[in-house]
């Protein structure tokens, strides 16, 4: 064992290569002599490769002004449901129709134009066919949601066409008719919360007022939650 | 600093108080992840996602896994579900391996060290944190480090022994550098186990 004292921050410096070569060399002589030294080595490296992995991922942080402060980090706030969602697969066709007819006439769907207040979700729509896109968000207390839609370029229907929103389930392709979408302004819906569980998506397609009520299989946007 | 173990208890005995709690801590971690593999415009939508299936399925959290391993083990599923939903040729090549196989997987472990690591960071006294988070994040030296705090060489180095001492006691009790089973982020179980 060498006689020259190692401080811990010199073992530090070494791993670092913080340390003038001179110094190193001394450091690197003492460690071999000394085992109370090498026992310190091995929590500093492994301390030392922690912070080096995790720099190795993470984007570098800019150096803030001597005034700024230290840099607040820009976490949006979690928005969690008002209940917790089982996510239980709804698989019986049958019912499906038995569900739109129920809320359809129990008034549960109903095209509003009211803001909704404190946001539970809000999901980008992203186009499927096109180049619109969107956001929906939603809203509102534990029985009823308030779902509002808003597009962006979504082009014209034109004539004897027009834009219509769907709660869809990807996994059965099952949906549910919510109603007319507009493409200039944002459209509001207020949905039983219990059905927007049932469903994962919202998918907003192009129809054509043909008398016929069902999905045109031209879907424009589509968004996830 | 409330360690891992007892966050991930509470979370497993529901207490939603954990998820907030999480979503602190890992957070920014998990969204710095999600913006590299879906792009910043789809990330927040996915960190939400990821967290909500946290707050979901929180009961099914076993303390004996690691808690960060669990998040990412979401995260990642959530972020390779957002690229699903693209249209096929629109996500580059490079950003499906970074996502999925053993490579994803190994990307997503050393993302839920770093969280640990950032985490532990975080209960640091301020001085040495920051002169930690200048080293090591913002590669400066141990000199450049005292022009910029306005303190003397000798300090630096004693904050970065005490600091990195401090740190690595706290790795240790959070178990981020003590080897657990059923430990890795995987395609398998996680949160629908």
């Amino acid at each position: 064992m060498s006689g020259v004292d190692v401080p811990t921050d010199d073992l530090l410096a070494l791993l670092r290569g913080d340390l003038a070569r001179a110094r190193a060399i001394e450091v690197v002589d003492h460690l071999r002599g000394c085992a109370d030294c090498r026992r310190d080595m091995v929590d500093v490296a492994a301390t030392h490769g922690s912070l080096t992995a995790a720099r190795r991922v993470l984007e570098p942080t800019p150096v803030p002004a001597a005034d700024d402060g230290p840099p607040a980090a820009h976490l949006p706030p979690l928005r969690l449901p008002a209940a917790r969602l089982p996510r239980r697969r709804w698989l019986a066709g049958a019912a499906a129709v038995a569900v739109v007819a129920t809320a359809l006439a129990s008034g549960v769907l109903m095209g509003r134009r009211d803001q909704p207040v404190g946001t539970v979700a809000s999901v980008p729509l992203q186009p499927v066919s096109g180049s619109a896109a969107g956001r929906v968000t939603m809203s509102g207390p534990a029985a009823t949601t308030a779902m509002t839609i808003s597009t962006q370029r979504l082009p014209d229907a034109g004539s004897g066409r027009y834009y219509y929103a769907w709660l869809l389930d990807p996994a059965t392709n099952k949906m549910l008719p919510l109603g007319l979408v507009s493409a200039t302004a944002a459209t509001h819906f207020e949905v039983s919360s219990a059905l927007v569980r049932r469903y994962h998506a919202v998918d907003i397609s192009l129809q054509s007022d043909d008398g016929n009520p069902a999905h045109s299989a031209t879907s424009v946007l589509r968004a996830t939650y | 600093m409330e360690d891992d173990d007892r966050l991930g208890q509470r979370l497993a005995a529901g207490d939603e108080s954990a998820v907030a709690d999480c979503y602190a801590r890992y957070g920014p971690t998990v969204l710095a992840y999600l913006r590299r593999h879906v792009g910043p415009d789809e990330a927040e939508d996915v960190l939400q996602r990821t967290f909500v299936e946290l707050w979901q399925h929180a009961r099914r959290y076993d303390p004996h896994r690691s808690l960060s391993g669990w998040i990412f083990t979401i995260a990642r599923r959530r972020a390779i579900d957002a690229l699903r939903r693209r249209r096929p040729g629109v996500v580059p090549l490079q950003t499906v391996r970074d996502l999925v196989g053993e490579d994803g997987r190994e990307l997503a472990e050393r993302f839920a060290w770093a969280a640990d690591v950032r985490a532990a960071l975080a209960h640091l006294p301020h001085a040495q944190r920051e002169t930690l988070e200048l080293a090591y994040f913002a590669d400066r030296t141990q000199t450049d480090i005292a022009r910029l705090m306005d303190v003397p060489l000798g300090t630096v180095k004693a904050r970065m022994a005490r600091g990195t001492k401090a740190l690595g006691a706290l790795l240790a009790q959070d178990g981020a550098m003590v080897a657990r089973g059923a430990h890795r982020i995987r395609d398998e179980g996680g949160a629908r186990e």
